[in-house]
């Protein structure tokens, strides 16, 4: 019984495991070609072969790996940035970033809207300000090929969530081992970029990592603030997805394999850097 | 000339001074105790001495300068923490030749130099490990290499042995009292262990209430009645360690 | 410099909200007018509708459910995890990663085709599932790292004074706990409150969340609509979690450190 103990206080997330794996099995299956309820039942890779030549996944795939490597890396540097100014004071950052977290993305998509689009506040700003004469003259930023809207309404929701993640080691780092590297003659400055802010790197780099992979992956906003053509890869498989036949399956499950192939990447170098991060948090917490 | 001196000097942590009329006169070459209880108040001394903290009231002069605004990089007091605080991403040989490297020094210089310090200290070889894979008393002997090397006015010891053993601990006094001879290192050691402020330094002085109850050298120390209710425990046990050893 | 930086950071985040509370009670704002022109309460009347009243309260009832079964599952996970050794540990790490790591979208569409399978779709039952699997890794994750930090050595105390392994885990860690369940609660509750997507796809039609009624203003571009839905939103998402975080605040007196969410 009592090595039973942990199985019985996991029944209920193991039950929810399998649904997962189950459900992921099924996609994979599917996209094999093997979708007995649409009266396909044999394997085959026809339909990887289709997919991969097509021109629309490769546009969305690059599509959507360049909106999320800019997310990533501008919420990156913001959040840490903006660690490194305030972590010195606790109340500080608590009022920064707990109201973009309570944010849901669709309303920072119409925030967006608001604010970016050509009749947007800024446009009107603009306006005001006698640098444009007409809304046409204010550049495109929503529904656009460079996906300006999508990375803002990205990088307001995540600057904030990195900069949670790494101000409260940032600020234990600094006063450990920020403050010996003062003593031992270095400014402020050197302080921060040789000593501190390495120590804070795997936190950082995991931060990153969950960054990334989310906006990868997320339908809400190029939903709504992302441009027609190129589609982002969610919108493009969900496209795939809503086709009335049945026998059209497979190629929208295609699409759902090479996400979850992308999201075991991300999770293989999500524990690589965990590693990392728990070999310096030993050090920093002793 | 005195290396360090603190004149009527207050130190507060948060908004309270712990610490009141603070008269203290550290000479070149010394190795000064400080004696007091837990919390008393002594690693805020070591904090404001070494500039990361201000001072709440009084005067602060290193060689003979007043001090009181210059920030911690330029004065070149070195610490040596309680809780070590190596700097993990770098080599056992990186964390040492630091305080090189801040004051500009070239990539092999402090190399050798480093590995010098490292042989000193006896971990020789040791210079390309991780800081992390090195035992508790040998990340303590980086440290104090770090904190030696390049070569402080004042070397300030925050209770650096209170973790070790009682092996690890002696070999570190030793190290210590043999840097501290062939370096002329000025040393300020704040402890709470009477035997180890008595034995090591040319003088103590005892911190109770706030404020410097009385400052001599040991022997003298010994028979000042001012100091006599802090030493007795102490005397106390080396009676009682004695008679157990039949001497 | 610190001052300024704060005051630009309180302005990015506040300007964008007061920015919502203005759309929402502007009937016209004709380009390229720096001020509405005319206020009205259309938005605000829609808002008080029987029905959107209807969704607002069961939306925050299904939230406020998920995050507390959430919770109450993670509990018990995250004791084994934190204390116990058992097979499929290094495993378990990896898929209770996949939610945060997966893409959502491949994600909630294998759940779609699943619970179609189980006949869960298009059910409150189904909706709450799916929101929990999304919820889950975060309590599991911030209660794993309260637990550690909490250790297991009072209890055993307690214990060797003869209580009894559920009495021991009640009196004396639950109360060390309980901050840190009622924060992780309200991430929860915020984390289901704001799914949009993931209801559309396990819920079809027929499961309506607040969420769901916001979108398709944003799409027709009905400023004035959009923005008192947001509003609301927003308002009330502030609300259920303001009132957790004053019941926290007012047992234990602190706050204790909880990560964000991306979601």
């Amino acid at each position: 019984m009592k090595r039973a103990a942990p199985y019985i206080m996991l029944l209920p997330v193991f039950i929810l495991v399998c649904m997962l794996l189950v459900s992921l099995a099924d996609s994979v299956l599917q996209s094999l070609g093997y979708f007995p309820a649409a009266g396909l039942t044999s394997f085959t890779f026809a339909y990887y072969k289709e997919v991969l030549g097509s021109l629309a996944l490769r546009d969305s795939l690059l599509y959507s790996l360049y909106l999320s490597l800019v997310s990533a890396l501008l919420s990156v540097a913001l959040g840490v940035a903006l660690s490194a100014l305030l972590h010195a004071s606790a109340r500080a950052e608590a009022l920064v970033y707990r109201l973009p977290i309570a944010m849901p993305h669709i309303v920072v998509a119409f925030l967006v809207i608001a604010l970016l689009s050509q009749t947007g506040l800024l446009a009107r700003l603009a306006y005001a300000l006698g640098l444009i004469g007409e809304p046409g003259a204010f550049p495109l930023l929503t529904q656009d090929k460079a996906g300006a809207g999508v990375i803002a309404a990205y990088v307001f929701k995540q600057a904030p969530y990195v900069m949670s993640v790494v101000v409260l080691l940032m600020r234990r780092v600094s006063s450990t081992c920020g403050e010996a590297a003062r003593v031992l003659g270095a400014s402020p400055r050197k302080a921060f970029f040789y000593v501190t802010l390495p120590l804070c790197m795997p936190a950082v780099s995991t931060a990153f990592i969950i960054v990334f992979a989310y906006s990868f992956g997320a339908y809400e906003l190029p939903f709504l603030l992302g441009a027609t053509l190129p589609r982002a890869f969610p919108v493009q498989a969900y496209t795939e997805f809503l086709s009335p036949s049945l026998l059209h399956r497979p190629y929208a499950m295609v699409y759902n394999a090479l996400m979850l192939l992308f999201g075991v990447i991300f999770i293989a170098l999500y524990l690589v850097a965990f590693k990392r991060l728990m070999r310096y948090n030993k050090a920093v917490y002793a | 000339m005195n290396r360090l001196e603190l004149k009527n000097a207050s130190i507060a942590y948060g908004r309270q001074p712990i610490l009141q009329a603070i008269d203290l006169q550290i000479q070149e070459g010394e190795f000064f105790s400080l004696l007091g209880r837990s919390g008393c108040g002594k690693t805020t001394l070591i904090k404001a001495v070494a500039g990361l903290l201000p001072l709440y009231a009084g005067q602060l002069l290193l060689n003979g300068q007043d001090a009181g605004n210059l920030p911690p990089e330029k004065r070149r007091a070195s610490v040596l923490f309680q809780d070590v605080r190596l700097f993990s991403h770098l080599t056992a040989e990186d964390n040492v030749a630091f305080g090189l490297r801040m004051q500009g020094m070239g990539r092999e210089q402090r190399r050798q130099q480093a590995n010098a310090m490292l042989e000193r200290v006896g971990l020789g070889g040791l210079g390309q490990r991780a800081v992390d894979t090195l035992s508790g008393g040998q990340q303590q002997r980086v440290a104090l290499a770090r904190a030696v090397l390049p070569g402080p006015s004042i070397l300030l010891l925050d209770e650096p042995f209170s973790s070790l053993d009682m092996e690890l601990r002696t070999a570190m006094r030793a190290l210590v009292k043999s840097l501290h001879s062939h370096m002329r290192l000025t040393t300020l050691l704040v402890t709470h262990d009477v035997g180890e402020a008595m034995l090591l330094s040319n003088r103590v002085a005892i911190i109770d209430d706030g404020r410097i109850c009385c400052c001599a050298a040991p022997r003298d120390l010994l028979g000042d009645p001012k100091a006599a209710p802090y030493l007795s425990a102490w005397k106390d046990e080396i009676r009682a360690q004695s008679n157990l050893l039949g001497e | 410099m610190r001052r300024v930086m704060l005051w630009l950071c309180a302005a990015a985040v506040l300007l964008p909200v007061a920015l919502l509370a203005l759309y929402a009670v502007c009937a016209r704002w004709p380009w390229p007018a720096p001020l509405p022109q005319s206020l009205s309460l259309r938005g605000i009347q829609a808002l008080l509708n029987a029905d959107v009243r209807g969704t607002l309260l069961s939306s925050i009832g299904y939230s406020l459910g998920s995050a507390l079964l959430s919770t109450l599952i993670a509990l018990p996970a995250a004791r084994a995890i934190s204390f116990y050794n058992f097979a499929g540990k290094r495993a378990m790490r990896a898929v209770l990663l996949a939610p945060i790591l997966l893409p959502s979208t491949a994600f909630f569409i294998g759940l779609q085709t699943l619970f179609t399978r189980l006949g869960i779709i298009n059910t409150a039952l189904g909706v709450m599932l799916a929101h929990i699997m999304v919820i889950l890794p975060y309590p599991i994750w911030t209660l794993c790292d309260m637990m550690q930090s909490v250790g297991r050595t009072m209890e055993e105390q307690a214990r060797t004074l003869g209580a009894s392994p559920l009495r021991a885990f009640s009196a004396v860690s639950m109360p060390l706990l309980l901050p840190a369940c009622v924060s992780v609660t309200a991430l929860g509750f915020l984390i289901s409150f704001g799914q949009y997507f993931l209801t559309l796809m396990i819920g079809g039609g027929r499961v309506k969340t607040f969420a769901m009624l916001v979108v398709p203003y944003i799409q027709s571009g009905d400023r004035m609509l959009s923005a008192a839905f947001s509003f609301a939103f927003i308002l009330a998402a502030g609300t259920v979690y303001g009132v957790m975080d004053a019941v926290l605040r007012k047992h234990s007196g602190a706050r204790p450190p909880t990560r964000g969410s991306l979601v």
